[in-house]
């Protein structure tokens, strides 16, 4: 297989997972758009440097981290969301767990976030709902649910937490590596 | 994600809270205190999940993946041609010439998200559409309609050839009254295309809600950014539309759309469409701006 093809099964395999992480680490999902492109064009630039006995992931999410560290660097702290070593490094750690969830795709292990979703309840359904679905802002989420600006946050921060450990329970040994 | 033997953190904590800039407008912290760093990564890992698994579908990733290719060959054909770009930079090193060239055009994804980001943002926007139908014989019928649009709600006011019209959804009916007002009908918003039957295959609730119509262009079609213009509110850049050669031929055939390039709102959309026994039509959306909030009524208004 030429390098091409190998290219375009990797694009095809990692390009959802790549861009959940940059939505996770920028603030403008226009700007991930473009890091996204400019994160596979730079892969398909070093391609030869690539181990293919290592996972494709971790090393393309390598040169994304590269691209947003730069990208920070010109724009400044208000466009990319707090970025070190070691944030970088815990947020890559979860990706790994990830990729680690039932299903072929990256979309399909996704699912066990759409069943994990499922099951929360109450206030911290609906603001994540509002946020993620309907794009609501968290002061628009506090008008409609007729609550604080804080309290959204409070429910919108601990609904991801109920995710996160729901997600943990669905890794193949039910601990993360 | 967290290891489970690790001593639990506290979600709430409201010093940790505040660090969270994913739900903030403001800049990011410029530092965060280490025991704080896994809560906000792990924070962050599920704020970019749920981002993608609501703004992903598989149209949109195969666009991205085709931009991605396209590139690349591109990339590589520039490669191939080093000694016509090492010709030219000779060229103009010998000539001193001072190249001022224009900035780079976003790409076509990075346009349409942001576009669909604005579109998504809860506020009244009013348009002015303009329907032209024709027929194969060449003959015309044109439809003016004011539109004002809001996720989930629609309204739009005008004049068809029978006489005065308007229809809407607040978001959980669908209504419409013609007739100088003496014909009414209304019902559940799940078959809020009946709000459109009877008039002649004018309009279709379809092309109402912009942003979903925006959403679905790279499915339908191939897009490209092609110039960027002045404006008066700053550079647009203008996007067009055409089919692609794998794609199945539906009605729509072809869409331009001028886009502000700050925000990405969409201030004109035009989508030519063929219709059965050789009809085409084509629909034009002017965007006149948004409406200040709370004075635009979707309910029915009887």
């Amino acid at each position: 297989m030429d390098s091409r093809a190998l290219f375009e099964i990797l694009t095809r395999d990692h390009i959802d997972s790549v861009r959940a992480w940059l939505l996770a680490t920028l603030r403008d999902g226009a700007a991930a758009e473009d890091l996204l492109q400019e994160t596979f064009l730079v892969a398909w630039r070093v391609l030869d440097r690539y181990d293919r006995q290592l996972p494709f992931g971790p090393w393309v999410r390598g040169i994304a981290a590269k691209l947003v560290l730069n990208h920070r660097r010109k724009l400044g702290r208000a466009r990319v969301h707090y970025c070190d070593d070691e944030v970088l490094g815990h947020l890559d750690r979860g990706f790994r767990d990830v990729a680690r969830l039932p299903g072929c795709t990256f979309d399909e292990q996704l699912d066990a976030l759409r069943d994990c979703l499922s099951r929360l309840t109450g206030a911290q359904r609906e603001s994540i709902r509002l946020h993620y679905e309907h794009g609501l802002h968290c002061k628009e989420i506090a008008h409609r649910l007729g609550i604080g600006f804080e309290a959204v946050k409070k429910h919108l921060q601990r609904g991801r937490a109920l995710l996160h450990r729901c997600l943990q329970t669905k890794l193949p040994d039910g601990e993360p590596a | 994600m967290t290891d489970r033997r690790d001593p639990p953190i506290d979600p709430a904590d409201e010093a940790w809270r505040e660090l969270d800039d994913t739900l903030a407008d403001g800049p990011a912290p410029a530092a965060v205190p280490d025991a704080a760093r896994r809560w906000l990564a792990d924070q962050r890992l599920l704020h970019g999940l749920l981002r993608q698994l609501h703004t992903a579908d598989a149209g949109s990733r195969e666009a991205r993946v085709a931009g991605i290719l396209a590139r690349i060959d591109a990339d590589c054909g520039v490669a191939r041609r080093w000694w016509v770009v090492a010709a030219a930079a000779l060229l103009f090193a010998v000539l001193g010439v001072l190249w001022v060239l224009p900035a780079q055009l976003p790409t076509v994804e990075a346009a349409v998200a942001r576009t669909v980001a604005e579109l998504q943002r809860d506020v009244d926007r009013r348009y002015h559409m303009v329907v032209v139908t024709a027929s194969p014989g060449g003959k015309e019928r044109r439809v003016e309609l004011a539109l004002v649009a809001r996720p989930g709600r629609f309204r739009i006011d005008g004049r068809l050839p029978h006489g005065t019209f308007a229809a809407g959804c607040d978001g959980a009916e669908w209504w419409r009254v013609g007739g100088q007002g003496l014909l009414r009908r209304a019902g559940p918003i799940a078959e809020r295309d009946r709000a459109f039957e009877g008039l002649g295959d004018l309009l279709e609730p379809g092309y109402l809600d912009v942003q979903d119509l925006v959403r679905r262009l790279p499915q339908e079609l191939q897009l490209r950014v092609v110039e960027r213009t002045p404006g008066a509110r700053g550079p647009q850049v203008r996007i067009e539309a055409v089919p692609t050669a794998a794609a199945p031929r539906g009605r729509l055939r072809a869409a331009r759309l001028q886009c502000e390039e700050a925000t990405g709102m969409v201030t004109e959309l035009e989508l030519d469409l063929v219709l059965p026994l050789g009809a085409t039509r084509r629909l034009v959306l002017r965007y006149l701006g948004e409406e200040p909030a709370g004075l635009v009524d979707y309910s029915r208004p009887w």
